[in-house]
């Protein structure tokens, strides 16, 4: 039986074909995949912020939750399982609201995404395919067998990468 | 965390709050609007979604950014009946925002705006400082991705909002909103201060 595993707000998890990993409601987050498709293994991530030193000292680490130290995890628990070449998918880091003064927090989303562009640089990662940016909420599912990630929008309904 | 009694304060907050928006939109639609404050309580970020139905839930959403001594956000939201109703009894005529009818456009954000000013207001009131607002911004989308975009965008450290559930009753008909208020964490901290007289 295959099962869906569903993946929280900075959460990540790893599994193996024929399960999927599933994250709904995706706004400034991104979500990403790393995966070995001759092992049939991946992990995702739920990204919230691009940058773990902004942590409050003396404050445990929730590792999902930036992009350095998710990549960083995922890469680590996906080589110790084995995983030789990885490749990367990712979607989200949109801005739901449109202000007529933006500040720098607003584009949050936008600062995420590159952030986990610079990790996948950092370990040598091919970035696959990814879906960023825009307006619109994001719901992604990654089939570990088939190694696509589909993508549903309010908008525009579901497409794949 | 807040104390027991800071709490009950914000929950007066909450009250005062939803009786203004209700007088507001009152006047706008020139109708009575009757208002049932079922619960305002401060709860942890991450059980937002499912409050408002889902982190899938259809919603439709007005976010208004707070500046001045008090910093932070008030986000607004309607499932997209509910807020699609308002809109229709406004206007006199049926209405959807996927039909993209400008009339009924501009009446949901001029809805957003008056409910969300009105939260605002009550706000300054009742701490005694002026608050600046710009105009709201509205967005149709899922409930965890609205959610989501507000708490990174105020204070990622931060891990509770003010949570007020207030339900509407115009024309016999019932839109139920829900209403965050996502104060910054110096905020919080005057907040705090100003409730205990110190401030």
């Amino acid at each position: 039986m295959a099962d869906v595993l569903k993946i929280g707000i900075a959460e990540w998890k790893q599994t193996t074909a024929p399960n999927r990993l599933r994250t709904a409601g995706l706004g400034s987050c991104v979500g990403v995949i790393l995966y070995d498709t001759r092992l049939q293994l991946a992990a995702m991530a739920h990204v919230m912020l691009p940058d773990s030193t902004i942590a409050r000292k003396n404050q445990a680490i929730e590792v999902g939750k930036y992009a350095d130290t998710a990549i960083d995890t995922l890469v680590r628990s996906l080589k110790r399982e084995g995983a030789t070449r990885l490749q990367a998918k990712m979607a989200g880091g949109a801005q739901m609201f449109q202000f007529k003064y933006e500040n720098e927090a607003m584009r949050i989303g936008e600062r995420n995404a590159e952030a986990i562009r610079q990790a996948l640089k950092v370990h040598r990662i091919p970035l696959v395919a990814e879906d960023c940016g825009g307006h619109n909420g994001r719901t992604i599912e990654f089939d570990v067998a088939t190694s696509v990630l589909s993508i549903r929008t309010v908008s525009v309904g579901t497409k794949e990468l | 965390m807040l104390s027991e009694f800071e709490q009950d304060l914000l929950k007066e907050l909450g009250n005062i709050g939803s009786g203004h928006a209700a007088t507001a939109l009152s006047a706008m639609l020139a109708k009575p609007v009757n208002i049932t404050v079922s619960s305002a309580e401060m709860e942890p970020i991450s059980y937002l979604p499912d409050r408002v139905g889902g982190p899938e839930r259809h919603v439709a959403s007005v976010l208004l950014e707070l500046d001045g001594e008090i910093r932070g956000m008030i986000l607004i939201l309607f499932a997209v009946e509910d807020a699609e109703q308002m809109v229709s009894t406004l206007i006199s005529m049926p209405f959807s925002f996927q039909s993209g009818d400008e009339l009924g456009q501009s009446a949901w954000e001029e809805v957003g705006n008056i409910m969300s000013g009105a939260y605002a207001r009550a706000l300054g009131d009742w701490l005694q400082t002026p608050i600046m607002i710009q105009v709201p911004a509205t967005a149709i989308d899922m409930a965890g991705s609205i959610v989501e975009f507000v708490v990174t965008s105020v204070q990622p450290e931060e891990d509770a909002a003010l949570y007020i559930d207030t339900t509407f009753m115009i024309d016999q008909k019932v839109s139920a909103g829900h209403v965050l208020f996502l104060p910054t964490h110096g905020s919080l901290k005057r907040i705090q201060e100003r409730l205990l007289g110190n401030g």
